[in-house]
């Protein structure tokens, strides 16, 4: 039986200011802010995100998270990434942890196959998803067709336990790895690839890559950051921004009627 | 040039010109083999499908944000705005589409000028991240009233905002051995038409004449849109009674990106 985790996840129906929480000996901010054209029409983001933390078996600190980007033209991208954030959070929080991989290879295989054995799930947690009754003949036209094709979503996810970091993503959202001067911490880099994303209807399409790091090798990152192709513009510098300028960073694209949603998560490692 | 993307703030003017002529009630086109409909009822499915699609790329959720305005013109010797004006696209999803009966005679320039018209009154209050208008006309036959129609086109395809000049494609439903020298059989692998010479009807000719170049982001539109076989430089003009062929067609008056 596994220790009941404490879980965090993104209010999809508001803006979430910057904002720290103390997860043990990991710190952590996060943000969430819907697009201009979501918070204008009060509807959800397409973003979300979810974070389970507290205790391993062994006594020491254990956090699993993942943040997912609903791909804008499926149906309901939102509920996709919702769907798919908490089947991940769960996966890297039982399945995983229960016998932790030792390769990124076999961490990749463990994903695959526990979203594989959570399709069905999720499937269904999209054709059950009720459209009201009042929409246009025309809308209801192309949703009902949007909805043959499921609710998709690109995701990055990650868990700490006993030390080790485990690493999975796919798709467009990015992730960044620091060391205590918020520089690189790993000779890492990541391509974004807007092609690559989970479906309800199909699962996983294009390549789910993956990266771990044992207890020696994560000694140097100090920073974990996750966040979303709505911060793509300014993820060069992400890694050096005070608190303070990504806040304003944000309110500027919320002007912009071309925004996207922006998740955000950023794990600062103490006593590793 | 035609990078703008579609958005709330900027969106996206698709004119459609759609010839009603007593000839849109012939049934030959190819649906199915063996299977045919009427010319006018697969051009109202295949016009109802680009609405749909703008729709899908317009909602987050279940909310239209307005990214494309649309107006719709359906002519015969005369000329009917069938929305009473520009609509965005939330008000047409909300309005519905009207039914279209064939009748009478062809004045494609009546049906141009009605175009021109409402663009010198749209242009100057479009703003400088819009993306280039586009004109979906679609037609059967021959002009048997009015004049020339390309000289009203041409000046039309001379008007322009920042995005580029406005766009104007072309679509000829008719038999399409009447109207190309090579018939397509897989229109998702189709390179499109490039040359006059490939067109072996005077209409047609003077259709592709007046039809602009694809440009590549429409392109790419089209590519993600499963239509793999477009070649750069391709006019936007169809040529031919292909059910398929018909709704790529109408499938390019969606291509603007959107954002």
């Amino acid at each position: 039986m596994f220790p009941k985790p404490n879980e965090y996840c993104s209010d999809q129906l508001r803006e979430t200011p910057l904002h720290q929480r103390n997860l043990g000996n990991v710190t952590m901010k996060a943000l969430y802010a819907r697009s201009r054209d979501s918070q204008l029409l009060s509807q959800a983001g397409q973003d979300y995100f979810k974070v389970m933390y507290g205790r391993s078996r062994s006594g020491r600190p254990k956090i699993a998270f993942a943040l997912c980007d609903g791909v804008g033209n499926s149906f309901m991208g939102q509920l996709g990434a919702r769907l798919l954030g908490d089947a991940l959070c769960k996966l890297l929080w039982s399945d995983v942890s229960f016998m932790p991989p030792s390769s990124a290879e076999k961490f990749t295989f463990r994903l695959v196959a526990g979203l594989a054995r959570n399709q069905a799930s999720m499937a269904k947690g999209v054709d059950d998803f009720q459209l009201t009754s009042d929409l246009p003949l025309l809308v209801r036209r192309a949703l009902g067709e949007q909805r043959q094709y499921g609710s998709e979503a690109m995701f990055v996810c990650g868990l700490l336990l006993n030390h080790r970091w485990y690493f999975g993503w796919l798709g467009d959202v990015r992730l960044q790895l620091l060391d205590e001067t918020n520089e690189p911490a790993v000779n890492f880099t990541q391509i974004p690839d807007t092609n690559s994303r989970w479906s309800s209807r199909l699962g996983l399409r294009g390549e789910l890559r993956s990266l771990i790091f044992s207890r020696d090798a994560s000694q140097h990152i100090r920073h974990i950051l996750a966040f979303s192709d709505g911060l793509a513009s300014v993820e060069q510098t992400l890694s050096q921004m005070s608190d303070d300028a990504l806040t304003a960073v944000i309110r500027a694209q919320e002007q912009s009627p071309a925004s996207d949603d922006i998740s955000y998560l950023h794990f600062t490692l103490h006593n590793n | 040039m035609y990078s703008a993307s579609a958005n709330r703030k900027n969106p996206a003017l698709v004119i459609y010109l759609l010839d009603c002529s007593g000839s849109m009630d012939t049934q030959d086109v190819q649906v199915t083999s063996g299977l045919t409909e009427k010319r006018i009822d697969v051009v109202l499915k295949a016009f109802e499908n680009s609405i749909v699609r703008m729709i899908q790329l317009s909602t987050k959720g279940t909310v239209i944000a307005p990214r494309y305005r649309i107006a719709a013109f359906a002519y015969t010797d005369s000329v009917t705005d069938l929305f009473g004006g520009v609509k965005t696209i939330d008000e047409v999803a909300n309005l519905g589409l009207p039914s279209l009966s064939a009748k009478t005679q062809t004045n494609t320039e009546a049906a141009f000028l009605k175009a021109e018209e409402l663009l010198r009154a749209e242009l100057p209050s479009l703003s400088d991240g819009s993306p280039a208008p586009l004109i979906c006309h679609m037609t059967d036959g021959e002009v048997n009233m009015g004049n020339d129609p390309s000289v009203v086109a041409k000046r039309i395809m001379q008007m322009k905002v920042p995005d580029g000049n406005v766009l104007i494609e072309n679509i000829f439903v008719s038999p399409s051995a009447q109207l190309v020298r090579s018939v397509t059989s897989e229109v998702k692998d189709w390179a499109g038409l490039s040359s006059p010479a490939e067109l072996v009807n005077d209409y047609a000719i003077r259709l592709f004449e007046m039809s602009s170049t694809l440009p590549e982001s429409y392109r790419g539109m089209m590519l993600e849109m499963g239509y793999k076989g477009l070649k750069p430089g391709a006019r936007m003009m169809f040529a031919g009674n292909d059910h398929a062929l018909i709704k790529m067609a109408f499938a390019m008056s969606t291509a603007t990106p959107v954002r």
